[in-house]
This record gives structure tokens, sequence and C-alpha cells, in this order.
């Protein structure tokens, strides 16, 4: 069933989270004057990161279930620690995204010239994380890498940053250490709860039914620490703070893939390790999600700012994501992962267009002072209207299949919330078509119009390739879908062993 | 003709060629006629197709799975259906291919073709390409015509690609895709306000019935694993499964199948313009002409209609719980569009609120179980309101270059269009527009209900039905007939009758709404539809401005003089060939297309696979009867009514408070501003607050109250455990050089001493967030 098959010999899930490891040390002993170098050597690992992703999305063989491309040695022995990589069904189309937004991520930063070492290294390091969470099957590498991805966001947001960045990057940074911190609580509480004193995941997996008291005590630190990365409320605040004050490139990997480690983490960890506690919480964590999705909806429609509008749609988007969790069935697991590959390739694709093509060269992002753009600028016009088109569920857009599979498995646990949470649907349609009016068909003759440079070849292809797929999973989400259903198989089983 | 049916895949992919074709090869695009020309070609020869395809359906040729052709008409399964009740008729094509989207079971997408998609697939073809040939000229000259064309191809393909679908996703997703085409199109001339406004209005408030529609095939996705169109075990109209989810209750007391079909019909109400989501269908006439003929006749409204009739099974399941509603809605509808049209003076805005009303007659009698009468309507009606919409495009369009409005139209193009459509500024154009108003005039006939005309056949048969099964229904419906006669008349009287108005025009002013409001202001009036210049409309209709007009009038006569010579004068004239061809295409199906359900050859209902009602003379001679009436109590009141445009309305005359009520559609549209749209900015606002200062306060709270924490803590910390522990560390490093030996014994303290530190600071957060 895979495309490609690779040498066993390549250690192809280390290579992949190296690649962002060593153009770190080359930009450091570039000079900083040759600002192109740099710029040629960030992207040019960026795209080798995707290329070596897009190798294991096809050498995947979707036949076969469990982990593949398994690399293991041992670290620690003595605490169970291990360097363990291993991929299956859920984290192949994460690797595929973070490497999608990565490269235009890279793609979007050319226009980066104060500090532009500092800025590559830690954009470099912050996707290294973030390839590294994906990749990790032992809860120790997993958090090392997490943390390796959360923290240069403070300094990515607080230097290159624009409206109130320190604001923004300390609220960001106190939330997401916060979050690490009950995260790991309760990982410590699996390790030492299972008493297998190991942080092997897969084995942790295949041995859930210690203490049930116990599970239910650890579990909710566990989940809300990660969560709280996920951006779910009332613990998204940070979120569309962070994503107006980075930089172009940091939100797109922040809102694109950074939201992605939190939900993620939810699914393979609290969900998989600690279900007796999982049964015992959903439900009413699936009732917090309902907010995070008709509350952020409502809440972007009456924004001004189109940052903060693209914010909180993340808000709401990722609630989405949330609430498929919290459904916890095969289906509902199955869109959870969906949605966060599709919104995070509309969200990186949305910010391409707002912050990097629009505010870069109107200095503004109010949408009353942005009419008329779609003449200007009609190319940024038509991508921003894809993005938003997929944000609202349109089908012949990958949204469409995460929202609609999502909706069939949350129905199935909780109808109710189903039905309560549609109502984000319309909601969402209205503020994107007025965000679109606004921003590019209002006849507003504006200063900040007059005399835009042209859009740079960077721009292009970075916002082609994210709307190019958007299209492509929206009419053919079966090569998605496959090997996600796969992949949470194992996870929604284990929900239903235990009476789920 | 087999060969026709095999082909029938390329139906809904030929306008979709042409839209992509205009969209993604600049040189087409950036050529108008060529591009039109294309999208002409494909639809014309999608119409070849689909009238072969209804010619190899009607003759009862089947495609099985394994590509033999065989006859239905020799299976006695097509002879079990003909009892009074409904039966669902078995396909004549199935083509499937897996597409797998939801993970646990395989999905499949596919085409479906049976008598009801065979006959709509011609009606939508054959209208769409009038409608594309009448754009070539009425768009000509547009510096968008490429794109208009790439959208009403895309709109076309939507439509096809529905009536097709051999799933409800499949088809929910064709319908989305219109949704968003009709938004594009609307909103065309989104340099004007209103229009840009109109198209967001559509666009959500459809939406609101797509998602009770999305609910609703969740819902039975859920209860029975599938999607797919067809009676056997594992498809939607397997009736044994249709009888147990009728037969068990869901937790509001209702049996599950009529609450899923009340959710999907939440779809049609929604698409189809019923009340209380009608607002958006009178204002969707902001867009150019063709689109409103487009979205009125070939393909939303049909699609909501048609929606029922696809999933006509479920619907019947529970033994006609779903179908009173749906009864009651379609009469109300019927007859509430219908006492609005009477008070409209806009010539399109007529017809949209005609439009809504003879949905509203479709739905009824698909709710009262006359399946065949209400798709026979929903084809006639396309065809002759396809018609109208396209001759009152015609008359705009010459309305627009009479000096009078030309001369408005420097100052404000919205006002001229304005103007132009009003049909108070109308009269008199039967001797100018000698084809449009023969063609117009058989439509307006047809929508009358007037023998032997195609609109007569089909609400005879609707009548017919609501005599025999629900006589209250009958009773409404033929109120709304004898409306519907009396505001046709009314409109044609005033558009083509008496005397020329327009040199001396009742003009419409256009103020823009003040800009820099706040946002929330500006979402609501994304939302609201009240537009600046009917308001002012309304005062017009009163008191006129007459030191405005007085140079219009002195500019209008002077041009009087030289009309009768010049054809470039103060009268309107004909229009060009690609504007008059498809008006005579379609009066021609106007006229005969009642031919194919007449009373003795049921020939609709043999290929819908349903039994024929028996005619009733009485029914017909009734409603005969109140179509004449309705047009002699028009032709009384109007015949005289407006000598000048300034006329006041002899019904706002004797009824001022009724009138204006009509005119303004039972203010339903500031109804729901007030109300829905209020309140979803209000609690939008609200949360926003709450988020802003409530939660966002609550963190800074504790970021302050961390750092009071981590001051004290330095202090106990400075103080004691530093002092104290530092001598302790010189004598411990000894230890230390010692512990070093074993490795794990270091690591251990490393990572003890780390997760140590972490839970405290997690627990001092945990404590801050109780």
């Amino acid at each position: 069933m895979n495309m490609l098959t690779l040498p066993p010999t390549i250690p192809i899930l280390s290579l992949i989270w190296l690649s962002m490891v060593l153009p770190v040390a080359l930009i450091a002993v570039v000079p900083a004057s040759r600002a192109t170098l740099i710029r040629v050597i960030g992207t040019g690992f960026a795209l080798l990161s995707l290329v070596l992703s897009v190798l294991v999305f096809l050498a995947y063989d979707q036949g076969q279930s469990g982990f593949q491309f398994v690399e293991q040695l041992a670290w620690i022995p003595q605490l169970g620690i291990a360097y363990y990589l291993g991929v299956d069904g859920i984290t192949v189309p994460l690797l595929l995204l973070n490497g999608l937004v990565i490269f235009t991520g890279a793609l979007m930063s050319w226009n980066i010239a104060q500090r532009i070492k500092e800025y590559w290294i830690l954009l470099l390091l912050l996707t290294a994380g973030v390839y590294g969470v994906f990749v990790a099957l032992d809860l120790f590498l997993l958090f090392v890498f997490y943390e390796l991805a959360v923290l240069p966001m403070y300094l990515l947001i607080g230097v290159w940053g624009s409206t109130r960045r320190e604001y923004g990057a300390m609220k960001l940074t106190l939330f997401l250490m916060a979050g690490s911190a009950l995260a790991l609580i309760g990982m410590l509480a699996i390790y030492f709860g299972s008493g297998l004193r190991t942080f092997d995941i897969p084995r942790l997996a295949a041995n859930v039914n210690f203490e049930q008291q116990y599970q239910v005590l650890f579990f909710l630190p566990l989940f809300i620490g990660f969560a709280v990365l996920a951006g779910m409320f009332p613990f998204h605040t940070w979120s569309p703070t962070g994503h107006v004050a980075a930089p172009t490139a940091v939100s797109m990997l922040h809102a694109g893939v950074l939201m992605k480690l939190g939900a993620y983490a939810c699914l393979r960890i609290a969900l998989w390790l600690m279900p007796h506690g999982a049964a015992e919480w959903l439900p009413a964590i699936a009732i917090l999600t309902i907010f995070n999705v008709v509350y952020g909806a409502t809440i972007a429609m009456v924004q001004r700012d189109a940052k903060f509008m693209i914010g909180y749609s993340s808000v709401s988007h990722m609630g989405l994501v949330m609430m498929a969790l919290a459904a916890g069935t095969q289906i509902a697991l199955t869109g959870a992962v969906l949605q966060m590959f599709a919104h995070g390739i509309m969200t990186a694709l949305f910010f391409s267009v707002v912050g990097r093509m629009v505010y870069e060269r109107t200095h503004t992002r109010q949408l009353g002072e942005l009419g008329g753009l779609g003449r200007v600028m009609p190319f940024a016009a038509v991508m921003f209207i894809i993005a938003g088109l997929s944000g609202m569920g349109m089908p012949g857009l990958a949204g469409f299949w995460a929202e609609f599979t999502i909706f069939i498995g949350v129905w199935e646990r909780y109808p109710l919330l189903a039905i309560i949470a549609v109502i984000s649907i319309p909601v969402t349609a209205a503020y994107v078509l007025h965000a679109i009016y606004r921003v590019f068909y209002a006849d507003v003759d504006s200063p900040h119009l007059h005399d835009l440079p042209p859009l740079t070849w960077q721009e292009i292809t970075g916002a082609l390739i994210l709307a190019a797929v958007l299209i492509g999973v929206g009419f053919a989400p079966g090569i998605l879908t496959d090997m996600i259903a796969a992949g949470v198989r194992p996870i929604a089983q284990q929900l239903q062993g235990v009476g789920w | 003709m087999a060969f026709f049916l095999q082909l029938a895949w390329l139906i809904p992919l030929l306008p979709l060629t042409a839209c992509v074709l205009i969209t993604f090869v600049p040189p087409l695009r950036r050529n108008a006629p060529a591009s039109g020309w294309l999208a002409i070609g494909l639809m014309l020869l999608a119409s070849v197709i689909a009238l072969g395809t209804l010619a190899a359906v009607g003759s009862g040729l089947q495609i099985t799975a394994d590509g033999q052709v065989t006859n239905l008409h020799s299976d006695t399964a097509h002879d079990a259906g003909h009892g009074e009740a409904f039966h669902f008729p078995p396909a004549n094509l199935i083509q499937r291919i897996d597409w797998a989207p939801t993970g646990a079971s395989t999905f499949q997408m596919g085409i479906y073709i049976d008598g009801l998609t065979a006959v709509l697939l011609a009606m939508v073809t054959i209208t769409s390409t009038c409608i594309h040939l009448f754009s070539f000229g009425y768009m000509a000259g547009h510096p968008r015509q490429a794109r208009f064309f790439s959208f009403i191809a895309l709109f076309t393909a939507a439509m096809l690609l529905m009536s097709m679908a051999d799933n409800l996703l499949l088809f929910f997703m064709a319908w989305e895709v219109m949704g968003l085409c009709s938004y594009l199109l609307i909103g065309f001339l989104f340099t004007r306000p209103t229009a840009y406004r109109a198209a967001v209005k559509a666009f959500i408030v459809t939406r609101i019935g797509d998602v009770l529609m999305l609910i609703g095939m969740v819902y039975l996705y859920t209860r029975t694993g599938t999607l797919a169109f067809g009676t056997q075990a594992g498809e939607l109209f397997d009736t044994a499964m249709l009888a147990e989810l009728a037969a068990t209750q869901n937790m509001l007391g209702m049996s599950h199948i009529t609450a899923i079909a009340l959710l999907i019909f939440a779809g049609t109400i929604g698409k189809a313009a019923q009340f209380p989501l009608h607002v958006w269908l009178p204002d969707a006439m902001e867009g150019p002409t063709p689109v409103s003929a487009l979205i009125h006749a070939a393909t939303m409204v049909a699609a909501g209609v048609f929606l029922v009739a696809r999933v006509y099974p479920i619907f019947t399941a529970d033994g006609g719980a779903a179908l009173q509603v749906v009864t009651w809605i379609g009469a109300f509808t019927a007859l509430f569009a219908a006492t609005i049209a009477v008070a409209q003076y806009d010539i399109k805005r007529i017809l949209a609120y005609s439009t809504l009303s003879q949905l509203g007659f479709m739905v009824a009698a698909l709710g009262i179980g006359g399946f065949v009468a209400g798709f026979f309507h929903l084809i006639t009606h396309a065809f002759f309101k396809a018609l109208l919409f396209l001759g009152s495009g015609s008359v705009i369009h010459a309305m627009e270059h009479t000096p009078a409005i030309e001369h408005i139209h420097h100052h404000n193009e919205y006002a001229a269009q304005q103007t132009a459509q009003d049909i108070r500024n109308m009269g008199g154009l039967r001797h100018v527009m000698p084809y449009t108003f023969i063609t117009y005039l058989l439509g307006a006939l047809a929508l009358m209900g007037i023998p032997p005309l195609a609109g007569f056949w089909s609400k005879d048969e609707i009548l017919a039905d609501g005599w025999k099964y629900n006589f209250p229904v009958y009773i409404i419906l033929s109120l709304a007939s004898l409306l519907t006669a009396f505001y046709m008349t009314r409109q044609v009287w005033l558009v083509f009758f008496g005397e020329f108005r327009g040199a001396n025009p009742l003009a419409y002013r256009y103020t823009p709404k003040p800009s820099g409001t706040p946002a929330v202001a500006q979402s609501v009036a994304v939302e609201q539809d009240e537009q600046p210049a009917q308001i002012i409309h309304a005062e017009h209709a009163h008191q006129p401005d007459p030191i405005t007009y007085d140079e219009h009038s002195a500019h209008g006569h002077g041009a009087h003089e030289h009309a009768d010579h010049s054809g470039h004068g103060a009268l309107p004239h004909e229009n060009g060939w690609h504007i008059v061809a498809p008006l005579v295409v379609l009066a021609f199906f106007a006229v005969f297309a009642g031919a194919l359900n007449l009373p003795g050859s049921h020939w609709l209902a043999d290929v819908l696979g349903q039994a024929a009602i028996d005619f009733n003379i009485l029914v017909a001679l009734i409603s005969t009867g109140i179509a004449g009436l309705g047009i002699a109590a028009g032709w009384n009141l109007y015949r005289t009514a407006y000598p000048t445009a300034h006329s006041s309305d002899p019904l706002a005359s004797a009824q001022p408070g009724l009138f204006d009520l009509l005119h303004h559609a039972y203010y339903f549209d500031r109804l729901y501003r007030l109300t829905v749209v209020t309140a979803t900015n209000v609690a939008a606002a609200l949360w926003d607050w709450f988020d802003t200062m409530i939660l966002a306060r609550i963190v800074t709270g504790i970021g302050a109250m961390t750092r009071i924490i981590g001051r004290v803590n330095f202090i106990a910390d400075d103080a004691v455990l530093n002092d104290g522990p530092d001598a302790v560390a010189q004598g411990s490093v000894q230890v230390g050089e010692q512990v070093r030996q074993t490795e794990t014994g270091k690591a251990q303290d490393y990572i003890a001493l780390l997760f140590g530190a972490v839970v405290l600071l997690a627990l001092a957060f945990l404590y801050g967030f109780r």
C-alpha cells in the first residue's frame, strides 16, 4: 500500500528533526551581513524537511497498523528513558503539515531584516521541536521536544513581533509554561501510576488498567496542561494576543502547527494512556469546548483587526478539534486529526495574506481601512477567499471534510452539543464574508492603498502551495483520512475498552 | 439512446469545463465574447445530452451495474407503483466510485439517474442555455463579463451535479457550491453596497437552513450508516430501515425519521426561500437579471424543492407528520408572498415575490402527497419564470437607455437602475418592444394559470390534489392564485399598456451610508436589508420633488421630439437577438411544457413512476374562473390609475396602512434585524468584553500574584534557604565528588530537582486558577 520504499537503514525520522538543527549550526557561523545566504540556508533546509516528510508520507505503509520507521536507542535506561521514534497514521499527516507550514513560513520570512541570524535560528529550533514531538514515542523525549518548541516563541514574538509584543509574548509564555507544568504532573503520574517505570508510550498504552481513581485524579492536569496549548476555553486568551503580536511566519507556525501540538498530545498521551480518567472527564471537557466553538466564532465576528479575527477563528476551529477529542469515537478522532491538518494549512494561508502580503505593505490590519484592496491585490484576495471558504466548511476544500467528519463523530456521542456547535457555521460564514468585503471590496479611498509594492515570488509560491493543498485535500480527502482512521483506531479502541 | 444515458456524467462536467477554462486560461478570460461562446456551446452540448438522457429514461432504458442495457418498462417492478401512494421507482443508471472520506466505512460517490433526475436535467440545461445566451447580450460591455460566464457556468454545473448525486452528501456539497455561486453572483456588482449586502444576506440566510440540514444528515448518518440513495438494504430508502426509524422515538418524543425529515426540510426552507427564511430571495435580484433568472428558475430555488422530492421516502415514512409541516409552510408561503407582490413597484421584486408564492405551491403540493403535481409545477414554473425574469431584464435594459435615466446615470448608477426598474416609470412598451411584449405576456398568462398554457396544467394538478386530499390548503392556494392573476395583470398593464411615462420618471436618489460607524454597527449593516434607496423609494411615492424633475422632464420631452425617427429617443426600443431569441425559446416552453403531463397521456407521471391523478374538470373551471376574476380586477383598477409616473397607487390611496405593510413585506427584515441580528451582535460584543476585560484581567491578576509570591519566596530564599545552604553546599561539594562516581545517581538528582521545581510551580498555578 505504500507508494515508495525507503531503505530501512536510513533513520529518516531523526533526519527530519535534525534537518532543522543542522542549519542552525550553519547559520551561526555565517556573518549576519550575508542576509540572503542565511535566508537561502533556512528556506533550503525547510524545503528539505518538507521533502523528507513527503517521503515518509509516501513510504508509509497504510496496510500495516502500528508505528513505522521506528528508531530505538537506549538513552537513560535506568529511568526507562529511550530515544524512541516512530510514526503512525496520526503523525504522518501532521509531519506533512509541519513541513508545509515551515517551508511556506520560511518563504514569508524573507522580509525580516532585523537580527536576522537570531530570527532564523530560533525559527528553525522551534520547528525542530515540533517535528520532534510528532515523531517521539518516549514521553520524556516528547516533553523535551515540546519545551523546545514552546520556548523560542517568547523571543520570536518579543523581539520581532508587532502590536503589544511584550505583553503578547509574556502572556503566551506564562500560559504555556503553566500548561507544561500541569502536563508534566500528569506525565509523571503515568510514569509512577502505571508501575512500569518507563516512558515508552506504546508499552504504557498496552498497560492502561492501573488504578482508576488515580487516573481520574491525574487525567485533568494532564489534559488541561496540553489543552492550554490547543487554546481551550478558558485558557485560550493567550492565543489571539499571541497571534497578533507575532511576526507572520511565527503566527503561521504558531496557529498552524504549535496549537496542534497541544491537541496531539491530548490525543496521544491523555486519551491513550489514561482512558479511565478520560471516560470520567471527557463530558465535562466537551462542554467547555462548546464555548470555544461558538464563543470564539462570535467574538471573531466583532473584531476590527483582521489578525484578531483570525486568532479568534483559530480558537473556534481548534475548539472543534477539542470537541472531537472529547467525543472520542473513531470517526470523531479522525475528524479531529483532519481538522488539525485543514486548520493548520488554512490559518497559515490566512496569516500569509493578512500578516505578510497586506500588513507589510499597508501597515494596517484594520478591516475598516483596507477597503478596495481587491483591485490592488487580486491575488491576495483570491487566496484569502480560499482560506475563508475552507474555514467556513465549503465543499471542495479541506475544511469541509474535517468539519463534516467531526459533526458526525460528535453527534454519535453528544447530539445536543453537535447541534449547538453548528451555530458556529453560519457565524463563521458571516465574519469571513464580512472580512472579505471590508478588506477587499468595500469602496474606501484609503491612503494605505497607494503605491503598494508588488507581491514577491516567495509570497506567491508560498500561498499557492497552501491553497493547492487545501483544494487537493478538499477533492480527495481519502489520501489523508484512510491513514488517519487507521492511526486513531487503537486510541478509539482503548477508550471503548474502558466502557466509553 | 442508451448512448446518451452512458454519457450522462458529462452533463455537469461540460459547464464545469467552461468555468475552469475561462478562469484559468488568461486569453480566454480577457476575451469576453470567446468565453461567452465557449460557455454557450458547452451548455448546448449538455442540453443535447440531457435531452437524450431524458428520452432514454422516458423509454424505460436502464443500464445495470454490469453495463447491460435493459428496459424497465418490460419489468414487473414498473407496474407495481400504480397505486395512489408514492412509490420509489428504480434507477435507470447508477455509477459509483470509492471515496472514503469518513474513514470508518467506505464512502462511495457517484451519479444516480432516474425519471426525476432526467426531467430536471433537461429543464436546467435548457433554461440555463437560454440564460447564457441572454447574458451574452445583456452583460455585453461589462468589464468582467468573462468572469460572469464562468460563475454562471459553475452555478449550473453545481445544480446539475446536485440533480444527479447518488447520495445526500454529494448532494449537499453541490448544494453548498450553489450557495457560494449565489453569493458571488448576487454580489457581482459589488461596488454597490446593496448588492454586496444582498449577497451576504442570501448566503447567511440560506446557510441557516443548510446548517440544520447538515444536522439532519449527520443525524441520519449516525442512525443508518449510509447516505446513499436507493432502496436496497444499506441504502437510504430501504423500507424496513425507514419503518424502524419511524417506530423509534428520540428524546423529544418525535420519531427519529420525523425529526430527520424536518431538519432536512430546513434546507428546503432556506434554499427554496420558504417562510420564515424567505427574506433573502427578494433581495437576490440585486444581482444582474440573468442571475435572478438563474436563481429563481433553474437553480437555487428548484434545488430546494427538488430536495424534498429526492428524499421523499424519508418524508412519507412517518405516516404524514413531517409532511403536515411541509404542507402548511408551503401553503402559508404561497399566500403570504402573493399578498406582498401586490404592493411592489419594482418589476423584478414583483417577480421575486411571485417566485416565493409559486414555490409555496410546489412545497404544499409535495406536502399533501401531490408528488407529481409539485414536481410538474417546478418544471413549468422554471420555464415561465425564467422567461419573465429575462423579459424584465429586456425591459430594464431598454429603460436604462432612455435619456431620462441615462441622465440620472450620470449622477448615480444605482439610482438609475432603481428608476429603470420601477413599473410606474414604464408604460406603453408593447408598441416599441413587440417581441418582449408577446413573450412576456405569454409568460405572465402561464403564471396566472390561463389554459392551455403550461402553468395552467401544473397548477391545476396541484389544486386538484388539494381538492382531493386537503381542502383548506385548496382554499388557500386558490386565494393565492387569485392574487397572482391580480398582481401580474397590474404589472403587465403598467409596463406594456397605456402611455410611456418614463420621459418624466419618478427618480430615485441614492445617499451612501455614513462611513466610520463602529464594527458592531457594520456587521449589523451586513445583514440588514432596508436599503437606502428603498427608503427613499417610499418617501418618493408620496412626495415627489418637482424641482429636481423639471430638468429631467425638459430633457426627456426634448428628446421625445426625435423619438419616432432616430430610435434613440425618449422611448425605449427592442433589444438585439441575443436577448430576444432566448425569450422566444422559453416562451415556447411556457406555452407547451404543459404537454408533459396532459390529462390522458400522463407522460411525466409515467417517467416518475407514479400514478397519475384524474383530471378534475370542476377544479379546472373554478381555477380558470378565479384567474379571470383576478385579471378583471387588476385591469379595472389599473386601467387608468397611472396617467403619470407620479400618480399614487389606487390600493395605497384606499388602504395606506395595509399597503405600506405589504410594501415592506410585513417588515420581516426589520423584525429580524431587531431581534436575531441584534441579539447575535450583542452576544458577540458581550463575549468580546468578557474575554478582554474579565479573562484577561484574571490572567494579569494571576501574573501579579505570582510576582508577589515570587518576591516573598525570594526574601525567604535569600534569608533562610540561601545563606544556610551556602554553608552546607561547601560541605556537599565533597560529597558530590563521590556521588558523581555513580552516573545514575546524578541524573536522578537532576531530574528529581527539575521535576520537583516544576511540580511546585504547577501547584502554584493550580492554586491560582482555583
